[in-house]
């Protein structure tokens, strides 16, 4: 059991791509941390870092207090479960789980036993004899599982474990994954491009974009206080409306679009605001921060609805403004949007909001909503950081 | 779905292929059962079912002499083209050392030559190396056309293994050799039995190589002794007929045997790039 540290650590290929760019890092012992970003940022990349797998380019990687910078993957004692699983498709379910073991030269009764430990826990007694070929996808996660906790490793890896499951499936091994990791109690990193995952799962979670790492905290941290505008966008589903605001030169108006709001609020939060008096800035609401205006006079957003998505527990309005959305780069990648309505990812300066199930609204209807300001998020234009 | 008309028309068409395949095998074989009476020109359709053919050939004819040296270069081609290649082959897919490249296209380049065009050079190569009339000449020349097509065969067969087996292994603890041995190895092994089996067959049915470099009656495989015999029995159909299938049978069995591995272990081959 050992902590993992990561100092610096960079991975340039031959070709001068910049895959993995200064990191810093500290998985604790025990902790469950994980790496979330959109597909190329380089999360894989970094774990395989950690693996042995690819060597460092620069700066340092400690497993305990031990440097394994440029250690053998097998002198790191850390095991991984790979997102196609790796199964040997020659062997048993009892030789896959046992083969660690094997290769340590334990003896055979108390390979055995452990096998049979790790079966048990996994519910795999029953197919220990048969070969990878004949199990179903989650039974394969499983073995892949077992194979990792049999030998007891300092350090557990899994990359996207739960990619190539059906989502029913996939809502049940997260559960069942966080059961053995509290269980074993081992740092591990886990790698995932799926946000739900990343917040239901990570003790903490490291975002990263582009190789750097953007932010590192824990999941409410994350949604309530992003470090900038692609943590606010990539966290939260649907994701934050980030759009451009201008503060009067008094201090006084907050302009979105051609709305005036009432900009104590936001002042009081976000002291550092008062510098961009006079300026344009980025503003960030999440969909539950919007609510239907009720009293007329109330300063709020007016717009027209464009879609209505009902989940029955409750709505998410789609309403477009005259505000102008900003869309940082990696929000074209982030999954949520890619698997929304072509409507939503398409509407010109679209706005969601997340209203209850019975708000009498339809789309075509024309709408004011009020946004708490107290939960404002407001970020710099130009380098994307949160102003706070 | 076929109709019925062309279900009946292609049956007719695969009974006629069929017969015109098997009619010169069954006339061989039962010819092959005839008694030897030493002036027999011409065939026959189960006149008898005798054995004698078959002794005459193997003792007189000296098919007995023919197959133990055509079965010790077979046996030693197979063994050692698989040996080499699959080794050679994991070095080229895997390890990747400066020049593999060069070597794998040299192997290509080996085994896309005929061996019309080779058989000069190594007719004056293993001259100057007096190699003529040895086992060598049988070997050589072949276990190095062998090792050619085996390096480009296994080559794909390492590069379908999917890498994360390799690192998963790695990061179990297996040391370089535990993942060829135990991971790799076992993952390749229907292209192993695929090759095995080719080689076996085009090494058994070798003619031109042996009949250039092995000139002496002492060390004819079957090939060259089953011409040598039809000079000389030209009117003994029993004896040519029991000699060409004692030739070919080697070849039937080996086919028979891995006939599953030898289909699967092709479409494993036809995937890979």
């Amino acid at each position: 059991m050992s902590s993992i540290t990561l100092q610096n650590a960079t991975k340039i290929y031959p070709n001068g791509f910049k895959a993995v760019e200064d990191v810093n890092l500290e998985i604790a012992d025990g902790e469950l941390m994980v790496l979330v970003g959109p597909s190329g940022c380089g999360k894989t990349t970094l774990m395989r870092m950690i693996a042995g797998l690819e060597t460092v380019s620069d700066g340092k990687i400690l497993i305990g207090d031990k440097d394994v910078t440029s250690a053998a993957p097998k002198e790191r004692d850390v095991a991984m479960v790979f997102q196609n699983y790796a199964l040997y498709p020659h062997m048993t379910i009892g030789e896959n789980i046992g083969f660690p073991l094997r290769l340590r030269r334990v003896s055979k009764q108390e390979s055995k036993a452990k096998i049979a430990a790790a079966a048990g826990i996994l519910g795999l007694t029953a197919v220990l004899d048969r070969r990878p070929g004949q199990l179903s996808g989650g039974q394969r996660q499983r073995v892949a599982m077992g194979r990792a906790i049999v030998r007891e490793p300092a350090v557990f890896l899994m990359d996207e474990p739960l990619s190539n499951l059906d989502a029913k499936l996939r809502v049940e091994m997260r559960a069942e994954i966080l059961r053995i990791q509290r269980r074993v109690n081992v740092a591990t990193v886990y790698v995932t491009h799926d946000q739900t995952e990343a917040m239901t799962m990570g003790d903490r979670v490291a975002v990263l974009e582009s190789g750097c790492l953007q932010q590192c905290a824990s999941p409410q941290t994350l949604y309530d206080e992003p470090a900038n505008l692609i943590v606010a966008a990539f966290i939260g589903s649907p994701s934050m409306n980030l759009f451009e605001a201008q503060l009067s030169s008094d201090g006084q108006n907050l302009k979105v679009g051609s709305n005036l709001l009432a900009a104590d609020a936001a002042l009081k939060r976000t002291p550092g605001l008062r510098a961009y008096a006079g300026k344009t800035f980025v503003i960030g609401l999440r969909p539950e921060d919007l609510k239907l205006a009720t009293d007329p006079n109330l300063p709020a957003i007016a717009g027209e609805i464009d879609l209505i998505e009902a989940l029955g527990s409750e709505l998410l309005v789609h309403f477009s403004s005259d505000a102008k959305r900003t869309r940082p780069m990696v929000a074209a990648s982030v999954d949520s949007e890619e698997n929304l309505p072509e409507a939503e990812v398409s509407a010109k300066d679209g706005w969601v909001a997340r209203l209850g199930a019975r708000t009498p609204v339809k789309p075509g209807d024309q709408v004011r909503m009020v946004p708490d300001l107290t939960r404002l998020h407001c970020f710099d234009p130009v380098s994307g950081d949160a102003i706070r | 779905m076929l109709s019925r008309t062309e279900r009946t028309l292609s049956s007719i068409i695969l009974l006629v292929v069929a017969i015109i395949t098997l009619y010169p095998i069954v006339v061989l074989v039962t010819t092959a059962f005839d008694k030897v009476n030493g002036n027999n020109s011409s065939i026959s359709f189960f006149k008898s079912l005798s054995f004698s053919s078959f002794s005459y050939a193997w003792t007189q004819g000296g098919f007995s002499q023919y197959t133990l040296h055509t079965a010790i270069m077979t046996v030693s081609v197979v063994v050692l083209s698989v040996i080499i290649a699959v080794l050679a082959a994991y070095a080229v897919a895997l390890l990747k050392p400066i020049g593999s490249r060069l070597l794998f296209y040299a192997a290509i380049l080996g085994f896309m030559l005929p061996v019309e065009v080779l058989v000069t050079p190594w007719f004056y190569e293993l001259r100057s190396l007096g190699w003529l009339n040895t086992y060598a000449a049988l070997i050589v020349p072949q276990l190095a056309q062998s090792i050619a097509f085996g390096i480009f065969w296994m080559n794909s067969a390492f590069l379908s293994v999917p890498k994360e087996l390799t690192e998963a292994s790695v990061l179990d603890g297996a040391t370089r050799i535990d993942v060829f041995r135990l991971v790799l190895l076992p993952n390749v092994m229907p292209a192993v039995k695929t090759m095995s089996a080719l080689v076996f067959l085009w090494t058994w049915n070798a003619f031109l190589l042996p009949l250039v470099l092995v000139s002496n009656p002492s060390l004819f495989v079957v090939t060259e002794g089953l011409a040598n015999f039809q000079g000389a029995h030209f009117n003994n159909y029993g004896a040519l007929a029991a000699g060409a299938v004692l030739a070919a049978l080697p070849v039937v069995i080996v086919y028979l045997a891995s006939q599953r591995s030898f289909i699967s272990g092709m479409f494993a081959g036809s995937t890979v790039g």
